[in-house]
């Protein structure tokens, strides 16, 4: 090393770390789903199942060349599923908490990290694949929150 | 009598601080919760803290449906923009749950030292003596072709500042991947311990769960930490 760290080199360095891991175009959606007609646990795991991987394939469409991690949780009165999905070829991963009971509403958030594509393409394909999926399940959709902000986790470092 | 005992250290008592770290879809949240199970049988109280840069978290809410108690640290890297929100996390926790261990699952962009640094701040806060387990980096063997030629540079940055590197998934991988994942592991951290693991037959868990009991790895050093950042990104002197 040639001397002192200065708090800027130290800032630049900080920066350039952060810009290189977070290389990942990302989005993320709170969701509730509802279907007054009553959605059983099997028909969840259809729709989390067909949720990863249309959203999943929206992406690579619009150019992502990996997944990060497209994942899913759903919370219902009568338990929660969890979905996972980090290789098409492998398909979507699920870990179910659901009772054998079918249920009218549930929270859904949907996490999507691919790399290739930056956060506004993600959330636009993400966004469209979801719109496909709850038109398929003829489920009433509300979004509740969303997010796609990558830069917002390093502009404590970026000059203004 | 487990040997993670209460720290006597000015009065303060011990908390150890494990971070298990790798790439998205490593693994890291099954791993966490299964090990989590593990030292909660061995008589642990166990709190896991996720970090995710987004403002909406999955992974908390799946770990609760577990039993176990988890926190989450949303909307930044909680090695350095909310560090105060980790540390500050790190002692409530530690004045009101009690927890033994915190298992901490960083999102993609923290620093493993930079993150030790954060869970040190807790000490000013509480009367607590942060110590480290070994950080534990995760390698999905099935899928490190097609890490390495998309976010090599990632990758690395996980496996240089880690203690431990755990090579996962070699259930679902052939013996070609496993060796290309010891190969680049070794390539690029020639200190680190390797470990094999499997989340669907449980290998190497007992080990992870050991691992974190039993051994420590040293606190935050600024000296250090720039170092690393300078082998990894140049600069004067690199």
């Amino acid at each position: 090393m040639s001397g002192p760290v200065t708090k800027d080199e130290e800032e630049e360095l900080h920066l350039e770390m952060h810009r290189a891991a977070d290389e990942l175009g990302k989005f993320a959606a709170k969701m509730k789903i509802r279907d007054e007609a009553g959605i059983s646990p099997e028909r969840a795991k259809r729709f989390m199942d067909s949720l990863l991987v249309t959203v999943t394939k929206e992406c690579f469409a619009s150019g992502a060349d990996l997944i990060g991690h497209v994942k899913a949780f759903m919370h219902s009165p009568d338990g929660s599923l969890m979905a996972s999905l980090v290789d098409l070829r492998i398909g979507v991963q699920l870990t179910s908490g659901l009772t054998e009971e079918s249920f009218q509403e549930a929270d859904v958030i949907l996490h999507v990290i691919v790399h290739g594509i930056w956060d506004d393409k993600v959330r636009d394909a993400t966004r469209a694949g979801i719109k496909k999926v709850i038109d398929e399940f003829k489920f009433k959709l509300e979004v509740l929150q969303d997010y796609y902000e990558t830069e917002k986790s390093i502009e404590h470092h970026l000059k203004k | 009598m487990t040997f993670l005992r209460r720290l006597l250290d000015g009065g303060a008592e011990g908390m150890k601080i494990a971070q298990i770290a790798g790439f998205l879809g490593s693994g890291k949240t099954t791993l966490l919760i299964d090990v989590s199970r593990e030292l909660v049988q061995r008589g642990h109280r166990i709190a896991i803290i996720v970090n995710d840069v987004g403002e909406i978290n999955v992974d908390a809410k799946f770990i609760e449906t577990y039993g176990l108690k988890a926190r989450e640290i949303s909307g930044g890297c909680i090695c350095c923009q909310i560090a105060g929100s980790f540390a500050n996390t790190i002692a409530v926790l530690h004045n009101t749950f009690k927890p033994d261990i915190v298992i901490v699952e960083p999102s993609g962009v923290a620093i493993p030292w930079g993150l030790k640094r954060a869970a040190e701040y807790s000490e000013a806060e509480s009367d607590v003596h942060i110590e480290h387990a070994p950080v534990i980096t995760l390698v999905d063997a099935t899928r490190i072709d097609l890490l390495i030629s998309a976010v090599k540079r990632l990758v690395e940055t996980q496996i240089r500042e880690a203690d431990i590197v755990l090579i996962n998934k070699v259930d679902a991988a052939n013996e070609e991947q496993i060796e290309k994942s010891r190969k680049l592991i070794r390539g690029i951290n020639e200190h680190a311990e390797i470990m094999l693991a499997s989340g669907r037959t449980g290998k190497g868990l007992k080990e992870v769960a050991d691992v974190i009991e039993t051994r420590v790895s040293p606190r935050y050093d600024e000296a250090v930490e720039k170092e690393l950042l300078r082998k990894q990104y140049g600069g004067a002197g690199a």
